[in-house]
């Protein structure tokens, strides 16, 4: 306190506190936007998860069917046209089995907890790549970013807080000499975080664009309303799949007799 | 907490964005199904409005009854070609060619609903196939039944609409069931309560005639009720006859008035006629002893 009185502060320096101060607002606001950002594409991936095991193996259910018909039709008739939609309507059949089946699908449901929340927050704020001083430093931040990204979407408070831990007890990048490259270095900081800031809006919006975001904003809405809307897809699904199936048998049954 | 799944670490970088491509083109599919669905549901709820409160320009029209049946024909056709699943307006669509008499384009559509799972659709095809016209195909585990045996079957599962049809096979002893009202009764009471609006009206009728079951007015207002409040024209006509006569309900001539006119637009017959003769506030009495003087004079 004593010193403040004594010891007048230069413009620069007062620069370079108000910076400092704009600088530390921001990188909160920075942690929040990430972790809002973390958590939409982390719900989106379990939507995603949720929606491939409730109606995207019904999909592809339906889909190996139309390809078992295809390809009873095909030996039947025996005409290019016929095997050219059979080979189709396998390729298409394992595609649908492959996405349906994949790693998408093994994503379960996310709900982070306050703590999961405010470790990520924390954690982003100090490992922010957009708060490097040099381009060793901002490749550091960016794999760890990386993994307090992953540790998130995984809801693993253990990782985060290992990662933390170690932030600890390495040493700080080393503080540049003198007011003026102090400030000069705010300056660039302040601008890679705005940026950054930004860049999240745009990546929420053309993610909130995404077609998975449509149906699941639909099957929010229709969950305020009481209903379930994946079931009401499945069922749908699963009626067509019964079709299908009833139909291939009965013509493999009509081809065997003939 | 988590290891990192080396199966999933393996998988080359390609054919993971491949995966995920199709993650993808899964949604976009069930997106546009949705929205599909949904366009065809617009278009069944159209259809069905257009029964219950059809609108001005089509009343006024020089044959209401055809423009609606052909305003309600188009809709559903939209709600099919939106969603080719849409198993209500597939059995709707079945039952309006039935009316109009297209028999083969009724059984195509009932067909194709039955295919889906629908009981209704199932029963409706045994109806025609009992009356022995349309000659549908029914599926091949089921075709070796007698029509009585299909309904009995779906009617001891609950389904409303094959407990009506069961009930009515004893009501007029149809596909070689006994003439037996009072086991019609028992049936049409049982898709009555499950709020099955052909049934509401042959049970009020039954109430009223006092066959099957013992007479009673109340009864069958309220079944009469029920049913024309779903739009069943004839229940509606009913009704109004009982609130004009003061059958089971307290005489009103007002009320008699709205439902007359509502089973009118849907043209049933007498019904324009006796709603004339509430507009011009001609009360049941006035009419009897109007009648009974026609009856001397010409006596």
């Amino acid at each position: 306190m004593s010193s403040e009185i004594v010891h007048r502060l230069s413009p620069e320096e007062e620069e370079l506190a108000a910076k400092r101060d704009e600088l530390a607002q921001l990188e909160a606001k920075l942690a929040d936007q990430e972790l809002f950002l973390a958590s939409l594409k982390a719900e989106l991936a379990a939507f995603e998860g949720l929606y491939l095991r409730r109606v995207g193996v019904l999909y592809a259910e339906l889909d190996e069917w139309a390809a078992l018909l295809a390809e009873q039709r095909a030996e039947h008739t025996g005409t290019p046209e016929a095997k050219t939609e059979a080979a189709e309507a396998r390729a298409q059949a394992e595609e649908a089995y492959a996405a349906a089946h994949g790693a998408a699908a093994e994503v379960q449901p996310f709900s982070p907890s306050a703590d999961l929340k405010k470790l990520y927050r924390e954690a982003a704020k100090r490992v922010h790549p957009d708060t490097a001083t040099d381009e060793a430093d901002r490749a550091r931040r960016e794999r760890l970013m990386k993994e307090v990204n992953a540790a998130y979407a995984a809801g693993d408070e253990d990782a985060l807080r290992r990662i933390l831990a170690d932030l600890d007890s390495s040493p700080d990048a080393v503080q540049g000499s003198g007011v003026g490259a102090d400030l000069i270095r705010v300056l660039r900081q302040l601008k890679q975080v705005r940026n950054r800031i930004a860049a999240i809006e745009l990546e929420v919006t053309a993610l909130s664009e995404t077609d998975l975001a449509k149906l699941k904003a639909k099957a929010d809405r229709a969950a305020t309303e009481g209903r379930d809307l994946l079931a009401e897809m499945s069922s749908n699904v699963q009626g067509r799949v019964n079709v299908a199936r009833q139909r291939t048998e009965r013509e493999r049954v009509k081809g065997e007799g003939k | 907490m988590t290891e990192p799944n080396p199966s999933i670490a393996l998988v080359p970088v390609q054919s993971a964005s491949l995966v995920r491509k199709s993650a993808e083109a899964l949604a976009i599919r069930g997106l546009s199904e949705l929205q599909s669905r949904e366009n065809a549901n617009f278009w069944f709820q159209r259809a069905v409005d257009l029964l219950f409160n059809p609108p001005e320009e089509l009343l006024s029209s020089e044959d209401p009854d055809e423009e609606i049946r052909r305003e309600r024909q188009l809709c559903l056709l939209k709600a099919v070609e939106y969603d080719p699943c849409h198993v209500e307006a597939l059995h709707n669509l079945g039952s309006d060619f039935q009316e109009q008499g297209d028999l083969t384009e009724a059984v195509a559509h009932y067909q194709r609903a039955a295919e889906l799972g629908s009981l209704e659709a199932k029963c409706s095809l045994a109806y025609l196939f009992m009356n022995g016209s349309g000659k549908p195909e029914l599926p091949p585990q089921e075709g070796d039944e007698t029509c009585l045996s299909y309904f009995c079957g779906y009617a001891e599962q609950g389904n409303a609409c094959a407990q009506y049809m069961y009930g009515k096979c004893f009501h007029y002893g149809l596909a070689s069931a006994p003439k037996k009202v009072t086991q019609a009764a028992y049936w049409y009471a049982k898709a009555a309560e499950q709020g099955y609006a052909p049934a509401q009206l042959e049970l009020g009728a039954l109430f009223e005639s006092g066959r099957g079951v013992a007479q009673d007015n109340v009864q069958a207002s309220n079944w009469y009720c029920l049913a024309a409040k779903q739009g069943e024209a004839e229940a509606q006509y009913r009704l109004g006859s009982q609130f004009y006569k003061g059958l089971g309900v307290p005489e009103d001539i007002r009320q008699a008035e709205y439902w007359f006119s509502l089973a009118s637009i849907k043209g049933f017959k007498n019904a324009s006629v006796m709603l004339e003769i509430c507009k011009a506030g001609v009360s049941h009495a006035v009419m009897e002893r109007m009648s009974k003087e026609n009856a001397g004079n010409h006596g």
